[in-house]
């Protein structure tokens, strides 16, 4: 019991020493609730703007990107809503409210859409932590490791710590923290790489073309809040794939925006 | 027992989730394809050759490239240069494709992009426009060309030629020489086909063969659907090497349109510098619009076609896509056949994937087939009909509109069976959706979160990690070094007590100290290889040890003979009176027990 506590007690330390505050979050709350105000007040344009200004602050929150999207869907840049409702989805993905709207405006577009995007296994695992980073979870897995290689070498020098039964406890906790925090990692590289490959359009309508370069007429065009696999960028030009159909070509950059922009 | 397997397993583990952990994406390796166009003058007359250079540069992959329609331009001349090089361990190869091109009019003429495939990307260049000016004819040739003789130099009557065609036009230069030409029909609908052929008659045998130039066809779609035949002709008792060339031309134009005149020009022969020119007259037609009332379906086909279509599956699932493939197969322009008008399908949605097509020539008529393929993807599960595909055209022969439809076709979607579950609306009591608007914004949290950190952490971080690695392997390896000094100590234990052994042997003499010397090098000797004192023990009792070591019975025995005759002599010397030959047997012993040991 004692180790489970010290254990417990280790890791809370660690995100806490790990977690960043960003900005005045005072005041910034205070902006927040100025932004829901203006939401309820119907001028859904001021309060995106005001919403987008937090995002722009660094924020990265479920209901942020909730209520943003909802000022882009009242504002009618539906591209954009559906954009931030799958922000928030990832950041909350069992979250009810984001799902019903997301499924409402999707509904409303009768566009391409990542619904049957497959999810990978360890995707799933991240979902399941989301109120741990990524670097929470890899400096876990580094502190029990650097534990485990300690433990380790104590058995290997032996004495009296070969045939300690705390040493035992220590090691196998410390193994299944690595396999724990481990998957948790790797999930969380992976879904920051799922995400990444999934964007929306957000211009009124993108053209698809057979290369990067604009021709006389495009393939086929996407409307706003079309939702597609983010394949390759070139210069100003995106490669895209619609999903589950392999159709593919380049769009202009410019009106694509990945669900995380890696700033490629 | 069991804290070693915890050990060992969150060894194997842990080694596994680091590996994991430090792993990286495969790196994405750079590019070096490239496609460019370019023609050697923008602004040209109607009397200038534009050369259009496509170059395409590639590692590996480069498929044929595609050209645009070159509409207002007349193909003159065609050529591919290719090279290789190799550079930093790659092999990059160039093409050059060039096309030499007349403008067929003056004004805007526009060069669509060329597509070029390169390992699975379709790479297109930029659309490049020419500013065509009308120009100044260039400089007749100095050498005498007849050019446009008199028709009253005619060989022939003009309706033997004609044959009940009224739009051959024939000249004649003389009477070694002459030239006609002609089209099937003078009158045909906008984009119905038509057959220019133009016949060169020599009475004289050529010495250098006759260079001809075709017209230009200007407001026509060439496919360059050309044949070129020679062939003996008697005319009114004379005979003549006829060279006929035909093309199969499209009129792009509504409305009076002239077919330039063809060219020959004939050597002088094999010891003249002179060079004659014959050319036609021109041909006069009229080309008639498309009526009116053309049905919605009609997207411009002209000529005559069947359509069919096909799915790659008849039952999919929510989620998964099918491929409509659309074929239509007939007579007419292939080269510009128009798609379908593809209709919405609800329910569904399409996306244009790929069109090809194949042409031939039959019977002096074009046929061939487009494939049109189309990737559907269904909204909802369920049974949908997908509803009949209509291909509209016009008939030239029977001067009117036709259209052609394929059958209804009946696809199972069934639900995705991996969906996350929908949403559903909430249905009122009369059947419309209780659903009409987003839910309403949250109100604020308590904290808003912070941004999600990048995916890679300090470099520090990952460097700590490596830090057990470290210590484990300077355990494993300090461990190692200690067992083999200890090994080699106690491999090395017989081969000095034998030393010491033999040492002991050159120091025997005749006296009992001798014999005491000689039993303790032996002694001391047994009890390093037995690992316990020898001295101690019963010389029978050293037997069974010994034999496990791997000593033959027959030094066993000389051995304990050699013991025996020592532990006598302590009292009698008389053994070692052959102080030397003691001590060879004892050394020998020594030696071969060593020997039997080790082997």
């Amino acid at each position: 019991m004692k180790i489970l506590i010290s254990v417990v007690v280790s890791f809370v330390t660690i995100f806490a020493v790990s977690s960043v505050s960003y900005g005045d979050e005072l005041t910034d709350m205070n902006i927040f609730a100025f932004a829901s105000a203006l939401y309820d007040d119907g001028n859904y344009e001021e309060a995106a703007r005001t919403y987008q200004h937090l995002v722009g602050l660094g924020y990265e929150d479920p209901t942020l990107y909730y209520n943003l999207a909802n000022s882009y869907y009242k504002s009618d840049d539906l591209g954009r809503a559906i954009l931030n409702y799958l922000r928030a989805n990832r950041l909350a993905p069992f979250d009810e409210d984001i799902a019903a709207n997301l499924e409402f405006v999707r509904r409303q577009l009768d566009s391409p859409n990542s619904r049957e995007a497959a999810t990978p296994v360890f995707v799933q695992i991240a979902e399941f932590a989301p109120w741990v980073t990524f670097n929470q979870s890899a400096i876990a897995v580094l502190v029990s490791w650097l534990v485990f290689g300690t433990l380790a070498a104590l058995y290997i020098w032996g004495g009296r710590f070969r045939t300690s039964i705390t040493v035992s406890r220590l090691a196998a906790v410390a193994v299944l923290c690595i396999f724990i925090f481990g998957s948790i990692t790797i999930g969380k590289h992976m879904e920051r790489l799922h995400w990444e490959r999934i964007a929306v359009v957000t211009a009124e309508s993108a053209g698809v073309y057979h290369g990067p370069r604009e021709s006389l007429d495009p393939r086929f065009s996407l409307d706003a809040g079309s939702e597609v696999r983010l394949l390759d960028r070139r210069g100003r030009w995106s490669k895209i794939g619609i999903f589950d159909t392999g159709v593919e070509g380049w769009v202009e950059s410019a009106g694509v925006e990945s669900v995380i922009d890696s700033g490629g | 027992m069991a804290s070693k397997n915890i050990v060992k397993t969150g060894l194997l583990l842990a080694l596994l989730s680091a590996v994991a952990l430090f792993a990286a994406p495969p790196p994405i390796h750079a590019q070096t394809s490239s496609v460019t166009a370019e023609v050697d003058r923008a602004d040209p007359t109607l009397y200038d050759t534009v050369t259009l250079t496509v170059t395409v540069t590639g590692e590996n992959n480069i498929g044929a490239p595609v050209f645009p329609t070159l509409s207002g331009l007349q193909i003159v001349g065609r050529k591919i240069n290719s090279q290789q090089s190799y550079h930093q361990g790659r092999v990059t190869a160039e093409f050059r494709f060039i096309i030499e091109m007349r403008p067929r009019h003056t004004g805007t003429i526009v060069i669509g992009p060329v597509r070029v495939p390169i390992g699975g990307d379709t790479y297109e260049t930029a659309p490049i426009t020419l500013n065509v000016t009308q120009g100044v004819p260039p400089t007749p040739s100095p050498m005498p060309t007849p050019l446009l003789p008199p028709a009253s130099s005619l060989l022939r009557p003009q309706s033997q030629l004609n044959q009940g065609d009224p739009s051959l036009d024939t000249s004649v230069s003389d009477g070694s020489f002459f030239i006609e030409s002609e089209v099937d029909n003078d009158a045909p609908y906008l984009g119905e086909q038509i057959t220019y052929r133009s016949k060169f008659y020599a009475s004289d045998p050529f010495f250098i063969r006759p260079i001809h130039r075709p017209p230009d066809f200007v407001g026509f779609w060439n496919p360059d659907r050309t044949d070129r035949r020679e062939y003996p002709e008697i005319i009114e008792g004379n005979g003549y090497s006829v060279i006929e060339y035909s093309a199969i031309v499209f009129p792009t134009i509504a409305g009076d349109i002239s077919i330039e005149p063809s060219t020959v020009g004939v050597p002088g022969g094999i010891l003249s510098s002179s060079f004659r020119e014959y050319a036609s007259p021109p041909i006069d037609l009229q080309i008639k619009p498309l009526p009116s009332n053309e049905p919605a379906s009609f997207t411009g086909a002209v000529g005559k076609f069947e359509i069919e279509a096909e799915l790659d599956t008849d039952s999919l699932a929510v989620g998964e896509s099918l491929t409509l493939t659309v074929e239509i197969e007939g007579q007419g322009n292939f080269d510009t056949l128009p798609d379908p008008a593809w209709r919405d399908i609800p329910g569904w949605r399409a996306f244009e994937n790929d069109s090809v097509h194949r042409s031939f020539v039959q019977d002096g008529v074009i046929n061939g087939t487009k494939t049109f393929q189309r990737v559907l993807v269904p909204d909802s599960a369920g049974d949908f009909d997908l509803p009949p595909i209509e291909y509209s055209y016009f008939d030239p022969e029977i001067e009117r509109y036709v259209t052609a439809s394929t059958q209804s076709i009946s696809v199972h979607v069934a639900p995705d069976p991996n969906a996350a579950p929908i949403p559903e609306p909430v249905m009122t009591e009369d059947g419309a959706p209780a659903v009409t608007d987003i839910r309403h914004i949250k109100p604020a949290p308590r904290g808003i979160g912070s941004p999600s950190d990048p995916t890679q952490i300090n470099p520090v971080i990952w460097g700590l990690g490596v830090l057990p690695f470290a210590a484990l392997l300077a355990s494993f390896a300090w461990r190692w070094a200690v067992a083999r000094r200890e090994a080699a100590r106690i491999a090395a234990a017989p081969i000095r007590a034998r030393r010491q052994a033999l040492a002991r042997m050159s120091d025997l003499d005749a006296s009992s100290s001798g014999a005491d010397v000689a039993t303790a090098a032996l002694h001391g000797y047994l009890s390093v290889i037995l690992g316990r004192s020898s001295s101690s023990l019963p010389i029978t009792e050293l037997e069974a040890p010994l034999r496990e070591l791997g000593v033959t019975d027959n030094t066993i025995q000389q051995l304990m003979g050699a013991l025996r005759e020592l532990d006598q002599s302590r009292f009698a010397p008389q053994w070692l009176a052959d102080e030397g030959g003691a001590a060879k047997a004892v050394a020998e012993i020594v030696r071969r027990m060593e020997r039997e040991i080790q082997t």
